[in-house]
């Protein structure tokens, strides 16, 4: 009955899917589900063979809820210890309830504090950047969520080479900045020149968190 | 999130939505107040949606004074002309039956204690669903402008149905926060469960219905979904209130009318509303020429109309703007290594508890039962119907990646559980007459 007090973490990917917890090395689901399909199949054959008719419904339910147990007793012990957990965050500021989600995900998933550092990083922004300034980001995983916290304060849809800033929030894209200021996109390997690398101009370092967050301004 | 928000929320949608629902139903049940939300829904984010996307307008604080009076002459109508008292003899609730409610109540307290504490955080919701609530709230009105970023609200997905951004602008407006998407779920989550019950109760006894209930609110996904700001549950509850007054079809053509009218605006909840439209029809079809029912023209214009009135406008809207159904470059194919995905989702992970093993065990050693029931068939078309188009549409268009990801599958499927509860229902109630029929 380990189990069922086994942890279930949340994840990003929760909210599409829920991974079984396991029964040695199977699926609880599948074993507790063959085992009640086998028995609800092998009963009801004997069952209406010896009594000419069909199983009670009272009793089938009986049967499901046995087989419903063990899983509801997980599924209870894993959102007791989540509410228990967020309960402190009851009334507490939006921003805060944000902050503890992301951290609770990030420590789980193993996200090197790229979504924990999040909120702080979308402060550094709207403390650096005037409002209605306009925004490019560098390519990166978590540009969505960026974007979702920085909408309602500045204009997004500029192309990087036009934009007043440009933010780097853990991104895969390759940049290189220049001594002289400019900043380059799929740069060669060492500054040389590659046919692929396009400049966006020459920008300053505004405010630099650690080399995955940073804010360029455009220079003037 | 001001106190009063959800308070005027409910105000505005559950009475406008009574109202509505007096039309088609006097009585005064349950399963009347759970439709009245849905309804009354459905009702602000249509008119929201004629206002900001139909007629092109901008934020105006007339927008209260229209729902507010709409609301108040709503109160009027259902004073002059109140609910039908029902007089229902309620037997005393034995022991099972209170622990079952217990069971209910506490998932819904513990969606409820997440849904307070834990702002949304998944892809779909901030990239679109809540993030067209946050632009329409900024910048007053939608950008029509299709080379500007925030076009249609959102970066992407710009095909998307707009009931549930609209639904939340509604109550961020009043006052709500941003976690009060949160209880927009959590209202159609009670509802589905209190629908679900209502339905259950016309075909088994209380103390099943309420077990098959707490089956449903108590599956994993079901209760994630109840306070994370996806549109998924929401489709789930409209296609599940549909179903119900389908299988009421035979007491009057009105509540065929209001299933109609309860699939139609799936359509605007999720882009797989059309699936569950095209299902309906097909069923109602078969149903009617099979009964040979002879409907007057009076009511074949109020189910065509319940159906179409509240579809046309969002139908019309993606004409004339061009939008695909298509998030991915169309790609028809075959794709048969869907179909192992589909049987993971369903019998081995915990999406649903082991639900699909008790609807497989039921549905393998009563099927018989099952299909002599003249009653239950038109339900059991259209899930068969719908869960072969799902299963199709995976199978043979570019959707099959959100499939072998599992970014999607399991969701898709929300609104079929619900459907395979009030099957199970079905079953079990014709098994329970059977044997009563044999006692006798």
């Amino acid at each position: 009955m380990n189990f069922i007090f086994q942890n279930r973490p949340e994840l990003l990917s929760s909210i599409n899917f829920t991974l079984a917890p396991s029964l040695g090395a199977y699926s609880a689901v599948v074993v507790i589900g063959a085992i009640l399909l086998a028995a609800v199949v092998v009963w009801a054959l004997l069952y209406s063979i010896k009594n000419h008719r069909v199983l009670n419904p009272g009793i089938l339910l009986g049967l499901f809820s046995v087989a419903w147990l063990p899983l509801f007793l997980h599924f209870v012990f894993v959102n007791a210890g989540h509410v228990r957990d967020g309960l402190f965050l009851l009334g507490r500021p939006y921003s805060e309830q944000v902050r503890w989600r992301f951290c609770q995900i990030d420590a789980v998933q193993n996200l090197a504090g790229s979504l924990c550092g999040l909120p702080l990083f979308i402060e550094k922004v709207k403390e650096y950047v005037p409002p209605q300034a306009s925004i490019a980001l560098a390519k990166g995983p978590l540009n969505m969520y960026v974007e979702y916290y920085l909408a309602d304060a500045y204009i997004l849809d500029t192309p990087a080479d036009r934009a007043d800033y440009f933010i780097v929030y853990h991104s895969g894209e390759p940049l290189a900045y220049a001594q002289d200021g400019t900043l380059y996109r799929n740069p060669g390997v060492d500054f040389s020149i590659s046919s692929s690398q396009e400049s966006l101009g020459k920008f300053s370092i505004d405010a630099q968190l650690d080399s995955q967050r940073l804010i360029f301004k455009r220079q003037k | 999130m001001t106190f009063f928000a959800p308070i005027f929320y409910i105000l505005s949608v559950l009475v406008p939505g009574l109202a509505l629902m007096r039309w088609f139903d006097s009585k005064n049940t349950l399963l009347l107040w759970t439709g009245a939300y849905g309804l009354g829904t459905a009702l602000i984010t249509g008119e929201l949606f004629l206002y900001f996307l139909i007629l092109r307008l901008s934020f105006s604080p007339a927008l209260y004074l229209v729902i507010g009076l709409q609301t108040v002459i709503a109160a009027w109508l259902l004073y002059k002309k109140p609910l039908l008292r029902v007089k229902a003899k309620i037997a005393p609730w034995g022991a099972a039956e209170i622990a079952l409610a217990v069971i209910i109540g506490g998932c819904m307290v513990f969606a409820a204690l997440n849904a307070f504490t834990k702002p949304p955080v998944g892809f779909d919701s901030l990239s679109f669903w809540s993030l067209r609530t946050k632009v329409l709230i900024q910048q007053g009105s939608v950008d029509f402008h299709p080379d500007h970023q925030f076009y249609l609200g959102a970066y992407n997905h710009r095909a998307y149905p707009w009931h549930s951004s609209l639904a939340e602008y509604w109550m961020r407006i009043l006052g709500g926060g941003e976690i009060s998407v949160n209880l927009i779920s959590l209202g159609y989550y009670c509802a589905l469960a209190l629908a679900l019950f209502c339905a259950l109760k016309s075909f088994l006894t209380r103390r099943n219905s309420l077990a098959l209930t707490a089956f449903f609110v108590s599956m994993p996904l079901i209760f994630y979904h109840a306070f994370n700001g996806y549109s998924d549950l929401v489709l789930a509850y409209y296609v599940v209130m549909s179903a119900v007054y389908l299988m009421k079809r035979e007491l009057s053509s009105v509540y065929i009318a209001l299933s109609a009218l309860f699939i139609a605006w799936g359509f605007f909840v999720k882009n797989e509303g059309i699936i569950y439209i095209l299902a309906w029809i097909g069923t109602m079809v078969a149903s009617e020429v099979i009964r040979r029912s002879h409907f007057s023209i009076k009511e074949w214009i109020r189910i065509i109309s319940c159906l179409l009135l509240p579809l046309l406008p969002w139908i019309l809207f993606r004409f004339f703007l061009g939008l695909s159904f298509h998030d991915l470059p169309p790609a028809r194919g075959w794709h048969p290594e869907v179909l192992p995905q589909v049987l993971k989702t369903l019998y081995a992970y915990d999406n649903w508890n082991v639900w699909w093993w008790i609807f497989s065990s039921v549905i393998i050693v009563r099927l018989s039962v099952l299909l002599r029931s003249q009653r239950a068939w038109p339900l059991i078309m259209f899930c068969v119907l719908v869960f072969g188009m799902i299963l199709g549409m995976y199978m043979t268009s570019e959707n099959y990646v959100y499939a072998l990801d599992h970014t999607a599958l399991s969701r898709t499927l929300i609104p079929v559980t619900a459907l395979s509860i009030l099957v199970m229902g079905y079953c079990l109630g014709a098994i329970e007459k059977k044997n009563i029929s044999e006692n006798v």
